[in-house]
């Protein structure tokens, strides 16, 4: 009859047990899948945050900017300077110098008035991509020549990398 | 009396045994709290450096795009290992890409300071940055040239712990906690003065090696020291040739010859991939004056350009060509304005 009852009193801590450790291995899985759906979450904000980064890079690039003597004009591209970058990008090394800048990204400056014309200053997929996030900043473009200004802006989009 | 004993006993081996079993199993749940604490610690401390690089970060890109400005930024009483090209905490780190950022190893203290200067040769070619703690301090040594040490002392950013000194003076300096000190030699300094094992003081003796780091300048010249012992040893042979304040600012910011390498060939590397826009674009220009004596031919600079992109991509980069070619660029860039042309920069 005892040796029973110290068989129960032992099933009733194993329940016991087993309930406990149930709790905790759900209370892991439940952690975990909160985990993962706040890592995507991060990773999104990670991309947004590399398109903004990348276009304010490009914004403030002296390959770009227009200049009297030292003095850089903000928000303002030189023609001259943009066709020069597009040629280089096309032929040069630089392609690679400028991937640890815009990483997997498009770069591309619009003219939208008075003459609407683009130029596609760089352009690297590197594979796989499943999307892509944009950002526009507005600019001016200088023409040192004809010293006259058009609008546009810089439209850069940052690849989302696929899987695979 | 036989009963009872085969009871007691049997009592004893169940209360034995209900004692172990609580041993064991509260043993295992408290492991496993502990482990979970643990990973939990670890996930906390690498977010909390994830969020603070991510701010450093922003930081650095926001002085870059603001350049003359010293700013104050508070920081989180975290150790940051700094290299030349990332920043780093608790195993993570966040990359600096192509910014050139100059700065000591070690980042420790209450206000992080950030400072940036334009890189110009002669035109625009890139935003050196500075990143210092209040808790470095900064030695002027001078000898003679008391005008050269203020002047030095007025361009550095007011928020950082700096002083001026003068050789009668620098043995009765006092320790002020600082995890790190950096001597500034200015080209007067006796190199026999600086070598004798005698020349720091007791407190500076006593600092770790690695605490105590010195620079000199000789002209567009640099040279690195560092603490062994109880005196200063220089990197002999190793001087470095500076372009610009901006970058004697950055020998003054690097932790030694080694970091300061790094950005140094970084800057050159920036003005090659520079000079080659501007160059060009000088070649489009000429085409486009094509009916304008007054702003093609002679009056673009584009072979001038040129030879600064050779002379900066060479090992070491040509510091003497660079600035011959500085010059002319320099004459035709007033020539095109005064003549209405496009400026070269």
């Amino acid at each position: 009859m005892k040796a029973r009852k110290s068989q129960i009193k032992i099933g009733e801590s194993v329940a016991v047990l087993m309930i406990f450790f149930i709790l905790i291995i759900m209370g892991i899985i439940f952690w975990s899948r909160y985990s993962q759906m706040s890592a995507t979450q991060q990773q999104e904000t990670d991309i947004i945050s590399k398109a903004i980064k990348t276009s304010q890079t490009v914004t403030f690039l002296p390959e770009l900017q227009c200049s009297t003597l030292e003095v850089i004009k903000f928000s303002c591209f030189d023609l001259y300077k943009i066709r020069a970058m597009q040629e280089l990008m096309a032929d040069g090394d630089e392609m690679q110098y400028y991937f640890d800048s815009f990483s997997f990204s498009n770069i591309t400056v619009y003219s939208i008035y008075p003459t609407t014309e683009s130029w596609n200053l760089y352009d690297f997929t590197g594979g796989n991509i499943s999307g892509y996030v944009t950002t526009q900043i507005p600019v001016a473009i200088y023409d040192p020549v004809t010293m006259k200004f058009a609008f546009g802006y810089v439209n850069v989009a940052a690849y989302v990398k696929g899987r695979g | 009396m036989m009963v009872f004993c085969k009871k007691g006993k049997k009592a004893q081996i169940e209360v034995q045994f209900n004692w172990i079993f609580v041993l064991i199993v509260g043993a295992v749940i408290l492991v496993f709290f502990i482990a979970i604490v643990n990973v939990q610690k670890k996930a906390a401390d690498k977010n909390l450096a994830y969020d603070i690089l991510g701010k450093i970060d922003l930081i650095i890109s926001g002085a870059l795009t603001i350049p003359k400005t010293g700013q104050i930024f508070d920081m989180p009483r975290i150790d940051f290992n700094f290299q030349c090209d990332r920043i780093s905490a608790f195993g993570v780190d966040k990359q600096f890409q192509d910014r050139i950022v100059f700065g000591p190893d070690l980042l420790r203290g209450r206000q992080l300071i950030v400072w940036s200067q334009d890189w110009n040769v002669p035109y625009k070619t890139a935003n050196f940055l500075y990143v210092t703690s209040d808790n470095v301090r900064y030695i002027i040594y001078y000898n003679v040239t008391e005008q050269d040490a203020n002047e030095l002392n007025t361009e550095l950013p007011d928020n950082i712990t700096k002083e001026i000194v003068h050789a009668n003076d620098f043995s009765g300096l006092e320790d002020r906690n600082n995890y790190k000190v950096r001597m500034i030699f200015l080209g007067d300094a006796y190199y026999t003065d600086i070598h004798n094992s005698d020349f720091l003081p007791q407190f500076m003796k006593d600092m770790p090696d690695s605490a105590v780091t010195a620079v000199q300048f000789f002209e567009n010249d640099v040279m690195f020291y560092e603490k062994r012992g109880d005196m200063l040893v220089a990197n002999e042979g190793l001087t470095v040739k500076i372009l610009g304040k901006p970058m004697k600012y950055g020998a003054i910011f690097a932790e030694d010859l080694e970091m300061f390498n790094c950005s140094y060939y970084k800057a050159f590397k920036k003005l090659v991939y520079v000079s080659r826009v501007y160059s060009r674009r000088e070649s489009a220009l000429n085409i486009s004056y094509a009916d304008n004596n007054d702003c093609k031919g002679q009056a673009r600079a584009d072979t001038e350009i040129d030879q600064i992109a050779e002379a900066a991509n060479s090992t070491p980069p040509d510091i003497v060509g660079i600035e011959s070619s500085e010059g002319t660029i320099a004459t035709k860039n007033n020539n095109a304005l005064e003549r209405s042309c496009a400026p070269v920069y």
